[in-house]
């Protein structure tokens, strides 16, 4: 099977599915993607204090995502441990939507790699620019839909129309994972051979808190991921990614392979 | 009128006077502004042992390398706990400063090599050569902070001082000996 560019495309049809067409794992899980990454080792950042209560931040956008530039907050520490809680993937127990009118209501993975694809050259706006630009192909190409709220809130998830900033969710790669898989029911894909294009790729290094990098799959061949990304090499392989890093002290200890489903 | 005239005339030099002074002194400000901070890179640079470089670095990754290997040979705790990312907490950041000033402090005041991996563009690693101490060093530099607030940072996460001090098995002997490639090796 090939998609609008030529790609190959296998695996969609191999994604393991429960009885309830979903794929299901642990709620911290991370894909399986063979030898290089078998030194996964339990992610001891994360708390039990559970997910955050919705924001009660007053700097609200509006519905389009649009703050007023005298509301814009103070720069704040990026990495907030303890508001943390655990994937308690809410995308895994849910069900698969069916019918043209669910169709409408779910992110199109082509429509995401293609715009990622085409758009690769597309100016860098942030030193690291990789879940900016995962955010802009979800928006353009998978019709994702902006959603309000306060700028540093796991629900939110905009970019202002007149130069008012962004959420983290959608500059941060370790936010929008969180942004997708508890609000837009993502779930998570178990092994590298069960994803699909358009589907996000997130790296966690293991010496660093967080998952620090982003990236979309753009095809599959022969079971395995290309990416595409703002990154060091726009395009390449998951394999290459885990390989660059695999013999060092700091190597890429988690994949997580997610396939953000609903567009509002 | 004549007087009105006279008195306008002097007080257009006046004007024109003080523009002229308080112009020259922005200009002696903003001089010595832009050597004030260019001269402190170029003094530490003086300073110190040039960096030898080998590899692909960024002008970011170049830079907090050379601070990094300045502030080991200088001793300076403070100043190279700063250079920590988020990954780690102030104290762990103080401890491997610590351990790296009294691993390599002497290897950093003699010539140094780096040797810089694949590309600098958000993160990269670096393998430090310390030439008279004849010690091997690699380190995690990336980009860290708010978006739009970026700065480069080095991982510092060695508190204990054996796991500090080690060295990397898979670095070539020689910087540049894998031609800068990770997956060469």
């Amino acid at each position: 099977m090939r998609n609008k560019l030529g790609r190959t495309i296998t695996g969609a049809a191999v994604l393991a599915l429960t009885a309830t067409g979903v794929a299901t794992g642990p709620a911290d899980a991370s894909t399986d993607v063979g030898d290089a990454a078998s030194a996964v080792v339990p992610d001891a950042v994360w708390t039990a204090n559970g997910w955050p209560a919705p924001s009660a931040d007053p700097h609200l956008p509006d519905a389009s995502g649009n703050i007023p530039a005298d509301q814009e907050e103070a720069p704040q520490p990026l990495i907030d441990e303890g508001v943390y809680g655990p994937d308690t993937d809410s995308a895994s127990a849910s069900a698969e939507p069916t019918g043209p009118a669910a169709a409408a209501s779910v992110i199109s993975g082509n429509g995401t790699a293609n715009w990622a694809y085409n758009n690769l050259d597309t100016k860098w706006e942030y030193r690291t620019d990789c879940a900016n630009f995962v955010s802009k192909a979800l928006y353009h190409g998978g019709g994702m839909q902006m959603r309000p709220g306060g700028r540093k809130a796991d629900n939110a998830w905009w970019q202002g129309k007149y130069g008012f900033g962004k959420s983290w969710s959608w500059t941060s790669a370790d936010y929008l994972r969180r942004h997708v898989t508890k609000w837009r029911n993502a779930a998570t894909v178990p092994h590298e051979y069960n994803a699909k294009v358009g589907d996000l790729v997130f790296f966690k290094w293991k010496k660093e808190k967080v998952y620090n990098h982003v990236a979309i799959v753009s095809a599959m061949v022969q079971g395995h991921a290309r990416i595409v990304q703002h990154g060091l090499k726009n395009e390449t392989t998951l394999h290459e990614v885990i390989d660059r890093y695999s013999h060092t002290s700091n190597p890429i200890e988690k994949v997580t392979i997610v396939r953000p489903k609903t567009r509002k | 009128m004549p007087r009105l005239k006279q008195s306008h005339t002097a007080a257009g030099w006046l004007a024109a006077a003080m523009l002229l002074t308080s112009g020259c002194a922005a200009l002696d400000n903003s001089s010595a502004d832009a050597r004030g901070s260019d001269a402190s890179y170029e003094q530490a640079y003086a300073d110190h042992e040039p960096l030898h470089v080998v590899g692909y670095p960024s002008t970011g990754s170049l830079l907090v390398m050379q601070e990094l290997v300045w502030d080991i040979a200088d001793g300076k705790t403070d100043a190279l706990r700063k250079l920590a990312t988020s990954d780690s907490s102030e104290s762990e950041a103080t401890k491997t400063a610590e351990n790296w000033i009294k691993g390599f402090g002497t290897g950093a005041r003699g010539k140094v090599t780096g040797d810089f991996y694949d590309g600098g563009s958000e993160r990269q690693v670096v393998v430090l050569y310390f030439h008279d101490s004849r010690q091997v060093k690699e380190f995690t530099v990336r980009l860290d902070g708010d978006a739009g607030k970026e700065n480069w940072r080095v991982l510092m996460k060695s508190t204990d001082f054996k796991d500090a001090v080690h060295a990397p098995t898979w670095a070539p002997k020689e910087p540049g000996g894998t031609g800068s490639r990770t997956n060469n090796n």
